[in-house]
Parts: C-alpha cells; sequence; structure tokens
C-alpha cells in the first residue's frame, strides 16, 4: 500500500510543479497601461514605416528566434525587448528555435494558438519557415520576417525588415578595389561563404563578386571559396585546408564579423595573425559592424566593415508589427536598411554611430 | 481462496499501472494543460498539437522494435535528412516534377531509401555482429554527409527546397490536418499488432531477455535482428515524407536535433533501453507526453532559457517513476 501512496504522491508533485510553472509563468510585460506615442523611427537609413500612435490597447508579440549565439542577434532581439519596453503597450513572447527549422515552426503554431497579435521572425532556414508564414497568413497573423528574408516565391510574409547585403557587400569591395588601387597592390583572396540557405549569405557573395568582376581586374582575383555553414568549426576546417592548399593567399572576405574568430585562429596557425602594415598581414574585410569587428578595425587588423544596424532592424520590426496589427498599411514590404560602411579611414569619425 | 484472488486482483492491476504509468502522468499533465494554460485547448492547438504528435510517433515505433532488443539505430535522424532532400528534388527540380507520378515515386523512393538503410544496419548488425550503436552510428554519418552532399548539387547553390505541391504537404497537415494524424494512427495500430499478437513480436521479447536463450529455444535470431533494422529504417522514412510535408521544404539538416526527442519518447514511454521490455504503446504515451511538455511550455510563454530547463526536469521525473516501479519489483513479464 505504501509503494501506492508514494506513486500517487510523485504524480500529483508532478502536477503541482506544473501549476506553479503556470501561474509563475513570465511574459516580456512591458507594457504600462497608457499607451505612449512612438518615437520617430531613428532610421534616416531605413525605408520605415509611418510612425505608430498609441491607442491605449496592449498588444502581444511572438519572436521567433534562430539562435542567440551571435553578438548582432544578442544586440538585435535587445532592441527588440528595448524598443518594446520604450512603447509600453507590448507583451512579447518568445520562443528560440535553437537552429531547428522544424521545431521554430512548431513554435511559431504556438504562438498562433497563444493569440498573439503579430509575429517577429528570425528565421532559421528561408524556405521551411514557408510554412509558419502560411499558418500565420491563414490566422491573418502579421509576420514580419527580421533580417532573413523567405525565399521568393515560396511564401508572403508581410513584412521583410532586411539590410541590403548585396548593395553593401558591393560597395565595401569596390571601396577596398580602389583603395588598393591607390596603394599599387594586388590581392589573392579567399571568400568565406555563410549558409547557402540563408538569403543574406547568398547575396554578400553576390555582391562581393560583382564588384570584383566589375573593378577587381588585376587587383582581386577570388581563388577560393569555403563554405562554413555559419559554423565556426566547418568554417575553421576550410580555411585550414584553404590556406594549406593556396599559401599566397594575402586577402580574406568575411560574410559576417561571427566568423574572425576562426580566421583568427586559422592564421595564427599559419604565422599570418598580424596587423595592416605588417609584412605578414592578410587583408580582411567584413560584414556586419558588431562589436567584434568594430574591435578588428579598432586593432588594425580589418580595412573594412559593412555595418547593418542590428538594433535599427529589431525597432523597425516593432513598430512594424505595430502598424501591421493597427491595420495600417506599409509602402513597402521590404524594409531595407542600406547599412553604414565603416573603413580603416573614416573608423574614428564613425565609430560611435553604428 | 479469497486472499488468493484479491492477490491475484492487486498483481493484475499493479502490472496495469506499471504499463500504462506514462499514460497516467500525461492525463495529469493534459488536466493541468487544460485548466492552467490559456488556449492550450482551442481547437487550433489541438489539430497543431496532434499533427506535431504524429511523425515523432512514425519514427519512434520504429526506434521501439530496436530498443526492445536492446539496440539503438541512430541513423533515423539522418534518414529523415536525407529523404527531406531527395524528396523535395524529385518534386520540385527533377522531370518528375508536375507528373502524376511525382508523389506516390518520391513516398516510394523516400521509403526505400530508409529501408536500404535498415537493410546495411540489419546486416551489419546481425551477421557481422557490429554492436548497433557502432553501426548505425556511421551509417548516421553517412547519411547526414549525403544529405548535405546532395542538397549543395541539387539545390543549385541552396541548401534548402521549397516550393513543394500542395498535394504532397496535405500529407504533413496542410489543407487536411487529419491526414498525418491517420498515417501515424494506423502504422501505430499494425506496428502495435504486430509486436503484440504476433509469434514475431514474441521472438522480439525474447531476444531482448536474453538472445542466446531465444536462439536455443529455436527462435531466428539473426533474421529477426535484421528485420527490426528494416523496420526502424522504413519508419524512418515514412516520418521523413511526413516532416518534409509538413514545412514545405526539403532541409538537409532536417533530422539533425531530432535524436532527443525520437529517444526520449521511446524511453520516457517506459520502453527499457536493455531490451526486452515495453511495447509501441507505451513510445505513443512517450510521444503524447513529450510533445505535450513543448506544446505546455511554448503556450505559457516561460522564458527561452528556461524551457529546456523544465523539460529536462519533467523527463527525469518521469524516468525516476518508470525507475520507482522496476525496483517495486512489478516488471519482469518481458513484454508490455
Amino acid at each position: 500500500m505504501k509503494k501506492w501512496r508514494k506513486i500517487v504522491a510523485l504524480l500529483l508533485a508532478s502536477a503541482m510543479a506544473l501549476s506553479v510553472a503556470a501561474c509563475g509563468s513570465k511574459k516580456e510585460e512591458t507594457g504600462g497601461e497608457a499607451a505612449p506615442a512612438p518615437a520617430e523611427t531613428e532610421a534616416p537609413e531605413a525605408e520605415a514605416p509611418a510612425e505608430s500612435t498609441g491607442d491605449g490597447e496592449t498588444y502581444t508579440i511572438g519572436v521567433a528566434v534562430d539562435t542567440l549565439d551571435t553578438q548582432f542577434w544578442m544586440a538585435n532581439y535587445q532592441a527588440i525587448k528595448d524598443r518594446a519596453a520604450e512603447l509600453g503597450n507590448i507583451t512579447l513572447v518568445e520562443a528560440i528555435a535553437s537552429a531547428d527549422a522544424n521545431v521554430q515552426n512548431q513554435q511559431i503554431q504556438d504562438f498562433i494558438a497563444q493569440g498573439v497579435d503579430a509575429v517577429i521572425c528570425m528565421a532559421n532556414d528561408g524556405a521551411a519557415i514557408a510554412a509558419a508564414v502560411d499558418e500565420c497568413n491563414e490566422a491573418g497573423i502579421p509576420i514580419i520576417m527580421n533580417n532573413r528574408p523567405v525565399v521568393e516565391g515560396t511564401a508572403d510574409p508581410d513584412a521583410q525588415v532586411l539590410s541590403d547585403n548585396k548593395q553593401m557587400a558591393y560597395e565595401e569591395m569596390k571601396w577596398f578595389i580602389e583603395k588598393s588601387k591607390e596603394e599599387n597592390k594586388s590581392y589573392k583572396c579567399l571568400m568565406l561563404i555563410g549558409d547557402l540557405g540563408d538569403g543574406n549569405a547568398v547575396e554578400r557573395r553576390d555582391g562581393y563578386q560583382a564588384a570584383v568582376d566589375e573593378f577587381g581586374e588585376g587587383v582581386v582575383d577570388i581563388v577560393l571559396s569555403v563554405p562554413t555553414e555559419w559554423d565556426h568549426e566547418v568554417a575553421l576546417a576550410g580555411l585550414q585546408s584553404g590556406l594549406a592548399s593556396n599559401p599566397d593567399i594575402n586577402m580574406m572576405i568575411l560574410p559576417s564579423d561571427f566568423l574572425w574568430e576562426p580566421v583568427q585562429t586559422a592564421l595564427t596557425e599559419v604565422d599570418k595573425w598580424a596587423p595592416i602594415g605588417d609584412d605578414k598581414h592578410v587583408a580582411c574585410i567584413s560584414f556586419d559592424g558588431d562589436e567584434t569587428g568594430k574591435q578588428m578595425l579598432a586593432d588594425g587588423y580589418c580595412w573594412a566593415d559593412a555595418a547593418q544596424s542590428a538594433a535599427l532592424q529589431g525597432e523597425t520590426c516593432v513598430d512594424t508589427a505595430l502598424s501591421l496589427i493597427k491595420g495600417e498599411s506599409l509602402p513597402n514590404r521590404d524594409i531595407k536598411d542600406s547599412g553604414l560602411l565603416v573603413t580603416c579611414d573614416n573608423f574614428e569619425e564613425v565609430k560611435d554611430s553604428f | 481462496m479469497m486472499k488468493s484472488k484479491a492477490k491475484k486482483q492487486d498483481q493484475k492491476f499493479q502490472t496495469f499501472l506499471q504499463d500504462n504509468i506514462m499514460l497516467f502522468v500525461f492525463l495529469v499533465f493534459l488536466i493541468c494543460g487544460v485548466l492552467f494554460v490559456d488556449k492550450f485547448a482551442s481547437a487550433y492547438n489541438i489539430k497543431n498539437y496532434l499533427k506535431n504528435c504524429a511523425p515523432l510517433l512514425v519514427v519512434s515505433t520504429g526506434l521501439t522494435y530496436v530498443v526492445l532488443n536492446g539496440g539503438i539505430d541512430f541513423s533515423t535522424t539522418s534518414i529523415i535528412s536525407l529523404g527531406s532532400v531527395l524528396g523535395a528534388h524529385l518534386l520540385v527540380d527533377s522531370p518528375l516534377a508536375g507528373t502524376p507520378l511525382a508523389i506516390p515515386l518520391t513516398i516510394i523512393i523516400v521509403v526505400g531509401i530508409g529501408l536500404i538503410f535498415g537493410v546495411v544496419n540489419g546486416l551489419a548488425v546481425s551477421r557481422l555482429k557490429m554492436p548497433s550503436f557502432v553501426a548505425t552510428l556511421s551509417t548516421q554519418l553517412i547519411g547526414a554527409g549525403l544529405a548535405v552532399w546532395f542538397g549543395s548539387v541539387l539545390f543549385e547553390g541552396a541548401v534548402s527546397l521549397g516550393g513543394l505541391p500542395e498535394a504532397f504537404r496535405a500529407i504533413g497537415g496542410k489543407g487536411i490536418f487529419w491526414l498525418p494524424i491517420v498515417i501515424a494512427a494506423v502504422i501505430f495500430l499494425i506496428f502495435n499488432w504486430l509486436i503484440r499478437r504476433t509469434v514475431f513480436g514474441k521472438q522480439i521479447y525474447a531476444i531482448g531477455v536474453n538472445p542466446r536463450t531465444a536462439e536455443v529455444s529455436g527462435v531466428p535470431v539473426k533474421k529477426n535482428i535484421f528485420l527490426l533494422f528494416v523496420i526502424s529504417g522504413g519508419l524512418a522514412g515514412v516520418a521523413s515524407i511526413i516532416y518534409t510535408a509538413k514545412n514545405g521544404a526539403g532541409v538537409p539538416t532536417m533530422g539533425d536535433a531530432m535524436f532527443i526527442d525520437i529517444v526520449g519518447s521511446v524511453v520516457i514511454g517506459g520502453t527499457d533501453p536493455a531490451g526486452g521490455f515495453g511495447g509501441v504503446k507505451n513510445t505513443l504515451y512517450g510521444v503524447m507526453f513529450l510533445t505535450l511538455v513543448s506544446n505546455i511550455l511554448n503556450l505559457m510563454g516561460i522564458e527561452w532559457f528556461y524551457v529546456d530547463l523544465i523539460k529536462g526536469v519533467l523527463v527525469i521525473a518521469a524516468a525516476v517513476l518508470n525507475l520507482i516501479f522496476k525496483n517495486l519489483g512489478v516488471r519482469g513479464r518481458g513484454r508490455a
């Protein structure tokens, strides 16, 4: 008899644990009662939607996050939280997919079941997210893609807040080639490539390649492309074999500041990790403009960084969600952040603005 | 006489409770969900919950057969990924795309891939005497590598491929939410019957308890072990079809993160990892419980870093319950 008592007690304890958790469920309640008018979007470079106005209503926005393993995503996510707190009438519910497309789709379905007013989605996969976008469309819940677009033609999100990746990469490479021409230098380049399932990675690659094709003859020769799948280990393995088979490489393109760590490791191993001006220096240009990129510019390892504004994009997502919830129409579905080209020449001037 | 009858009844009740303990835990959580979690009982959420259970039940059912034998099959996740890539390619980019044969042939080919992996695993374990851990870890790596390689070759520069036909996506529940649930239910019923009501099923338990004794008793051990892996591979192929249809895209890493949920469903349900005890019915409970926990935690809007923590604690609690039953000595029938 005693043993059955124990079992029943355990079952009840489990149930109690759940009910306690239920009572203590903590949403990111940021709202006060009144909804002050949101400040005008501080985004001269971005085509932001019309300014939202407070109406005393409170809204719930589901934030579907892929992973929080990069500084860009951390800063972007923090900006979403800060903007929601600033507006005062938004409750955020969050879900992290841990880089699993199937889990992310399930999480967005759960947002729909919860009855959220809008979804902001940092997609894990531009094609697989189409299923969740369709579900949001059917449920009449606006979905805003944050920084990563849906693969064209697979689904129709209500808005996409994106970096103008191709143009930013193009301008950055164009600047580097002009600078190299001034200094009468030429480079053999290794280009790292992100995950080709990520539209951003594809656009960056295309932007860099287009500038090299147009302006780079005799200056920049891309001798090797190394896929990274946005993974440090994959990137490092590719860099090590690439540097071994092409020891004369003296330039690298990083499609994200996220990849500085494997680049530093690989170059250190072959004794080529040295700042600008050193004979052993390998010229690097990068993308993102996060804290690591900033540090590399400050320390003289990086020639240029195409800075996308994580904070601006996060804020714009919240403002766009609010506009869509209120039934306002957007001038364009895709809202582009044209970014800021930070170079070793203008770094001191602009270092506080990204 | 009366005392003996009461004892018999008590034993019967103990066995019933033991076999169905996770069902009771599931029901407790279900009731808590209905009472405490807003929107849990909505029609939309229930549909999604069942749709999410369906493919997990299919692949976990296959793994249950292998675990009952005291083995493991790591290759299930890479079968899901590889099937997803090839299936999407066949449906969208191949000469078959758009023809009436595209969907049936895709299903046959993807399930066939699972069966081939199952045959390789089965031969390695039953004929070459490789531990299933080693054999299936090897095929898992091969399958995962092939999935990424085919993805890079077939998807023309992109890693994933969307735009699957609507008729195919119906298999994942798009437009016909009950279809994946019916598929999973039929598979469950067939394989539950196979394990509980046939000689083959009895032999599987006998091998799981003691393969040497089973062999001496005339059970075709090698043949049966081979078949277990074929079943596991084939059902992983079916799950790949459902997952791909559900997500509307072929993704080379589709199955990568699923193994914890697959093996968790089997073990939490009550199937003994050492073999010989448990069953497909237990796995159904494990699938329903694990999916329910994820669903409830998401609906509660619990901050993300608590979710895994709570999930882990609940899974441990369920495992402890199973262990208590084991220690109480009410197990030992050798089958569920």
